[in-house]
């Protein structure tokens, strides 16, 4: 029988439980990171969170120094209140980039890995299809949510900060912006980021994945308004996916609003397009074998 | 001692072609060749020992487990693809790192480890450009060190000489027979001879999804040996080649081409022939512009062996 060297170092450390869906979402975010646009992008969306932060510090230094100088300045400026139809403006203002970030790193997230050859390389090691997907999901999620929902909830925050001696009474007055706000982000980008993984799912490129992804999202849109107009029923809108997600917003934030429709049908309409999406990437992800 | 790969009447297909074919086979500890033509079933037996495919029909298993889904056995397996699997952003370093996170170490552990197997395939100086940037042989190299980064048990290595220089190829070589006296099985599939050759003895010839002869491979080389074995030369002066081959022992036909400029030759023992070779060429008696032998390859074994 031979007697075999054992030089090699054998790796036993503590291997983690269920963590790896993490090393997945690292290396999609890693990869995103390399484009000069999506870097491009990320400074740009720090804009509106920018523009909501000046007014907010604007408007409670003026509220706490009444006499300050600043005012003396800006009272020509009709500042807005800081409410709720605050903070939902600032959700409306960073939706856009948040669907482009989830078009950049979303649309190429299965796709290039099909064209890598990557899923072979993923799965001869101990990883799951659901941890693929689930990491895959939170790396396409990740920066969308930080665009969307975190810097909402910092204003909020610094607004308590800036203002003492009303941020009891606002806190009183708005102690649900904070869920609605997270509860609109993810409304906004959960479904998205499927939408756009399962568009990836079926196409070979990264580009091709995106274009798929706007005309079909262009195409809903009319259908619902159109549809909506020639029958001459407001609900019939939201068929449409990006008014479902204004309508969710002025239900979430107390907005006013001609459609009717209960938010249940919103919440379920959302739920089963999020499970279709996601029953195609995974259908994708497990019919994947290595041809001979 | 029981084998560390079992195919059980295990069939697999696609579609209407039989890529498996009721394959019975047991493959024991150490380095094991697999050897077959292009088509033959390699990668398709790569792919059914890590949890890629599953079996139509038959059973596989690997360290006495099912392989299928068996998450807690991929971690002591490791896979080098024949195809190219990279970010091409990514550096060689990164690469190995994120796919021994992905293998489950811990952020610590999984650097540890791809450094290591970095620096074994000799790649350290490099491991910190983009992939991008490499070469062949350098992806080639990164693409192993991720294979065994993790220490695995059992490595499977789809033709992982593809694109190698030869300096290169000698250092994998090594890298592979080293692997192998640690104990590890190690299977290696190619499909010229003369490769696996140089790191095993113990080969498993595949041929149309069927195993044509499992054994030592000095077996097979004498069964080739025993046929004559052509080689295609084109020099310059190739009546004096032919002149200078005709007389040797192991020469059984000298033929020249329509133009006269190239020759065919069959021998019963190639080992003699290209010593002669090269011994004319350095006493620069033959101008040789090519040579090529249309039986370096083993689809011609495997056109004797299946007939």
């Amino acid at each position: 029988m031979p007697i075999y060297e054992q030089t090699y170092r054998r790796w036993e450390t503590p291997r983690l439980r269920g963590g790896r869906w993490l090393a997945v979402a690292a290396q999609e975010l890693r990869v995103a990171r390399t484009s000069a646009l999506y870097r491009r992008l990320l400074l740009l969306s720090c804009v509106p969170f920018l523009l909501c932060l000046f007014l907010l510090l604007v408007t409670d230094l003026m509220t706490a120094n009444p006499s300050m100088l600043l005012r003396s300045l800006v009272r020509q400026v009709q500042f807005t209140n800081i409410d709720a139809r605050f903070f939902r403006m600032y959700i409306s203002m960073a939706t856009p980039f948040a669907f482009i970030f989830c078009l950049l790193v979303g649309g190429g997230s299965i796709c290039n890995d099909h064209r890598h050859n990557l899923l072979e390389v993923y799965f001869a090691k101990p990883l799951g299809k659901g941890e693929y997907f689930f990491g895959k999901l939170a790396g396409v999620c990740y920066v969308p949510l930080c665009v969307t929902a975190a810097p909402a909830l910092g204003l909020y925050l610094l607004h308590m900060i800036f203002s003492p001696g009303t941020a009891l009474e606002f806190v009183r007055d708005s102690y649900w912006v904070p869920g609605a706000c997270v509860a609109l982000s993810v409304a906004v980008v959960v479904p998205t980021a499927l939408f756009i993984m399962a568009c990836s799912a079926v196409s070979r490129s990264t580009g091709f994945a995106s274009v798929i992804a706007c005309a079909l999202l262009f195409m809903n849109s009319a259908f619902g308004n159109v549809l909506a107009e020639v029958l001459r029923v407001q609900n019939l809108r939201c068929l449409s996916y990006t008014r479902s997600l204004v309508y969710l917003g002025d239900l979430l934030f107390g907005d006013r609003t001609r459609i009717t429709l209960h938010w249940g049908f919103i919440i379920a309409g959302f739920a089963v397009l999020s499970l279709l999406c996601a029953g195609v990437v995974l259908r994708r992800i497990r019919n994947v074998e290595i041809g001979s | 001692m029981s084998a560390a790969i079992v195919f059980e009447d295990l069939s697999r297909w696609f579609g209407e072609v039989v890529a498996l074919n009721k394959v019975n086979l047991e493959i024991g500890s150490g380095i094991t060749g697999l050897l077959g033509p292009n088509g033959a079933g390699k990668s398709t037996f790569m792919a059914l020992c890590t949890s890629q495919l599953r079996p139509s029909q038959g059973s596989v298993r690997v360290l006495g487990e099912t392989v299928w889904n068996n998450h807690a056995l991929l971690r002591r397996i490791g896979l080098c693809p024949d195809r190219e699997n990279y970010y091409e952003e990514m550096t060689g370093f990164e690469f190995v790192y994120w796919l021994m996170r992905c293998t489950g170490l811990r952020a610590r552990a999984a650097r540890a480890a791809a450094r290591e197997s970095i620096e074994r395939v000799g790649m350290t100086e490099r491991m910190n450009d983009r992939i991008a940037t490499y070469s062949r042989g350098m992806r080639q190299r990164v693409k192993l060190a991720q294979s065994f980064a993790h220490s695995p048990e059992v490595l499977f290595l789809d033709e992982p000489m593809t694109g190698l220089d030869p300096l290169a190829r000698n250092a994998i070589f090594e890298l592979i027979r080293a692997l192998g006296r640690e104990g590890k099985t190690v299977i290696v599939s190619s499909h010229i001879l003369y490769e696996i050759e140089r790191v095993t003895s113990n080969i498993v010839l595949l041929h149309r999804g069927r195993v044509l002869a499992q054994g030592d491979v000095h077996q097979v080389r004498e069964l080739i040996d025993a046929h004559p074995h052509s080689v295609s030369l084109r020099c310059a002066n190739a009546r004096t080649a032919a002149a200078k081959f005709i007389g040797e022992p192991h020469i059984v036909t000298v033929s020249f081409d329509e133009d006269g400029g190239g020759l065919a030759i069959r021998t019963r023992d190639p080992n003699a022939f290209y010593d002669r070779l090269t011994s004319l060429l350095a006493d620069g008696i033959l101008d040789l512009e090519s040579v090529h032998s249309p039986d370096d390859n083993l689809q011609a074994v495997f056109e004797y062996l299946v007939k």
